[in-house]
């Protein structure tokens, strides 16, 4: 027992000698409503030192609150926010050494930019020859050297960033929060402060709670993503779980795009969804067990685009059923056709009235010009989420099915 | 915009200008008659009566009065305009609206119906005539100003700079001096100017509540128009006016000083 838990403390040592390894920053049950409307509603989320997790939503999910919370500025109705286990409940924002970068920058007008970054260890009663060189320090770090005697006005937008992030992190907080803090800058200047962001949270090997509305954004920066909906996460994973595997209709729709097609799981065979249209898809068992869902459920299939496949419908109907590997193989109408440089977005009607989107490599295959076109993809490509959508929803989209269509409705 | 002005447009500004200026124009050229009755075109020229209003007690102890008047009314209408200001502005709480209305009341209510409210109440309570009972008179006056000037300063005021402050260590008395009150400056001296003047220049409430130790400026002024007429008078008024153009002119400065900073 002994020598083991001491390899283990050798280990670490060795990871984070330059650094002591604190940072670790736990939300717990946290709840926050207004005028009777839950903008948080249990948000529990753990990061370990040194992790970027952003917080991905629409406007109005409740990841701003969740921020706000976390820095002092709203009370919780529940739950705990603690800090290398200090509990922060009650801890007034000025005594929880946590840094914030706001929105639009909140540099104070009236101070220099050097002025702006000593703040915090002005207030922390630093003496003035320590201060100037963190200062200078962190001038250095964020690549403003000089530029320490302007005011926030003399500034671009990009430098002004610049000189909130390095006050954010001057008195060498034990987290750093970021609402939404390139929302107001081109995408240009965005991308490059992106990488700028990711280089200095590296460096200092600090953990970031970072608030976005931004996907893209949220992928390139992130150790882990948690989705914000209606004041809850639906889940949090890497970019790679959150696109491959989503576990939520609303997961699957709000990362990256996707072709949703709705249906009931069949009774007796749990490996088929059967679509509004009456066509079936195949699903593998695993992936209706992996959330939750048996047969008889709501369902729907989530496809990404760039993993369906589209081809001229050759013949009759059912010339492609004999491939074994394809979940689906559907016929459609092509609607539109987007040539996008790199591939082609093809747009097709399905049967059933959906519309969905197939992105297809450039030179992998002949573009295709005539209307009638099959739309496949194999097994391995979608997953199954539940589908929560309403039954007045569900009828509307069987009032989509075409008159031509199979009457699946009743036979059982 | 470098359009060429038009001449109906000069000679109607510079009219309005005349009507607007030239009484006290008028004045100023009477301050230095060396006659003994207010006369325009002055008999000839003298600083004698500057002279006179210096040699009186009676005026530079009213002046000396005045000063230590205003002062204090700015000093305390400043410190409590802007504190109401923030609570007008920033809090939320039942009959925030009616205590605005009554707090802001002495901008509307006529001074006269001021004056001897004030007066019969300060019989009362042994206030009447007492320095101490004028300063609290002409604040409450001086208040709305400030509220005004202090509100408008604080409605264009950015509280994330106020989260930001706490956010980087500053407990909420630091965030206050360090930040706020440094952002607000503008308004709040606009209103310690205005608390200025409304302590300077009143002269129908103070005429009211003063006592023959306790006569401000404008109460002596009032009753020397009154009684005698001489040309002293005009030399005071002529320094006033003076004072008043220095005070806004370095107001200005302030400003646009401050101003280019951002």
């Amino acid at each position: 027992m002994s020598t083991s838990t001491m390899t283990a403390s050798s280990v670490c040592e060795q990871e984070s000698a330059p650094v002591a390894q604190s940072g670790a920053l736990s939300l717990s049950g946290l709840c926050k409503s207004y005028n009777n409307l839950r903008v948080v509603d249990d948000v529990s989320l753990e990061l370990r030192p040194g992790e970027f997790v952003s917080l991905l939503g629409p406007s109005g999910s409740g990841k701003t609150t969740t921020l706000r919370i976390v820095a002092g500025f709203i009370k919780a109705e529940a739950g705990v926010v603690t800090l290398d286990g200090r509990d922060l409940t009650g801890v007034p924002p000025h005594k929880r050494d946590i840094g914030m970068v706001f929105q639009n920058y909140a540099l104070f007008p009236h101070m220099t930019a050097a002025e702006n970054i000593g703040f915090p260890l002005a207030m922390r009663r630093q003496p003035k020859a320590a201060i100037r060189e963190r200062v200078e320090e962190m001038l250095r770090l964020v690549h403003l050297e000089g530029l320490g005697n302007r005011y926030p006005g003399q500034l671009s937008g990009g430098q002004q960033q610049r000189v909130a992030l390095a006050r954010a992190l001057s008195f060498r907080p034990g987290v750093l929060l970021m609402d939404e803090p390139l929302g107001a800058l081109d995408k240009k200047l965005r991308e490059a402060l992106q990488l700028e962001i990711m280089r200095i949270s590296r460096q200092l090997n600090i953990t970031v709670l970072y608030v976005t509305h931004d996907q893209a954004e949220s992928l390139v920066l992130s150790d882990r993503i948690a989705i914000f909906n209606e004041g809850r996460i639906e889940q949090i994973g890497s970019g790679e779980d959150l696109y491959e595997r989503p576990l939520s209709l609303f997961v699957a729709d709000f990362v990256g795009e996707s072709n949703i097609l709705r249906g009931v799981i069949a009774d007796n065979a749990e490996e088929q969804v059967r679509l509004a249209s009456g066509a079936s898809v195949r699903v593998s068992q695993r992936a209706c067990r992996r959330v939750g869902l048996s047969g008889g459920a709501r369902a729907a299939v989530v496809i990404r685009p760039e993993r369906m496949a589209v081809r001229p419908a050759q013949g009759e109907d059912d010339g492609a059923a004999s491939d074994s590997e394809l979940a689906a193989d559907l016929p459609g109408k092509l609607r539109e056709v987007v040539y996008l440089g790199s591939e082609r977005k093809y747009v097709v009607e399905l049967a059933g009235g959906e519309v969905v989107t197939v992105r297809v490599q450039e030179g992998t295959a002949e573009p295709l010009t005539c209307s009638g076109v099959r739309v496949c993809w194999k097994a391995n490509d979608c997953v199954v989420v539940a589908d929560p959508t309403l039954a007045d929803a569900g009828s509307a989209s069987l009032s989509a099915v075409k008159p031509g269509g199979e009457a699946t409705e009743g036979g059982e | 915009m470098n359009r060429k002005p038009n001449k109906g447009l000069i000679v109607a500004v510079v009219l309005v200008g005349l009507f607007l200026v030239a009484p006290t124009l008028i004045v100023m050229v009477m301050s230095f008659s060396s006659g003994s009755t207010l006369k325009f075109p002055p008999e000839g020229l003298s600083i004698r009566w500057y002279e006179s209003f210096i040699d009186s007690s009676q005026w530079t102890r009213s002046v000396w009065m005045s000063a230590k008047i205003a002062v204090s009314t700015v000093i305390l209408g400043t410190g409590l305009g802007t504190l109401a200001a923030l609570g007008f502005v920033r809090g939320r709480y039942l009959g925030r609206g009616i205590v605005t209305t009554i707090i802001v009341s002495p901008m509307v209510v006529p001074a006269i119906v001021i004056a001897v409210g004030m007066y019969m109440v300060y019989v009362r309570w042994g206030m009447q005539g007492t320095m101490w009972g004028m300063v609290a008179a002409h604040t409450s006056l001086a208040i709305p100003y400030v509220i005004v000037n202090v509100a408008a300063s604080l409605q264009n005021f950015d509280r994330n700079l106020e989260l930001a402050a706490q956010n980087l260590g500053a407990g909420p008395i630091r965030t206050f001096f360090r930040v706020t009150l440094p952002l607000i400056m503008p308004g709040v001296a606009a209103g310690a100017l205005f608390a200025f003047m409304t302590s300077w220049d009143e002269v129908i409430v103070s005429s009211f509540l003063a006592s023959p130790q306790v006569r401000t400026l404008p109460v002596v002024m009032w009753d020397a128009v009154r009684t005698l007429v001489d040309p002293t008078m005009a030399a005071l008024a002529t320094m006033l006016t003076v004072l008043t153009v220095v005070l806004l002119i370095g107001a200005t400065v302030v400003r646009k000083v401050g101003m280019r900073k951002r």
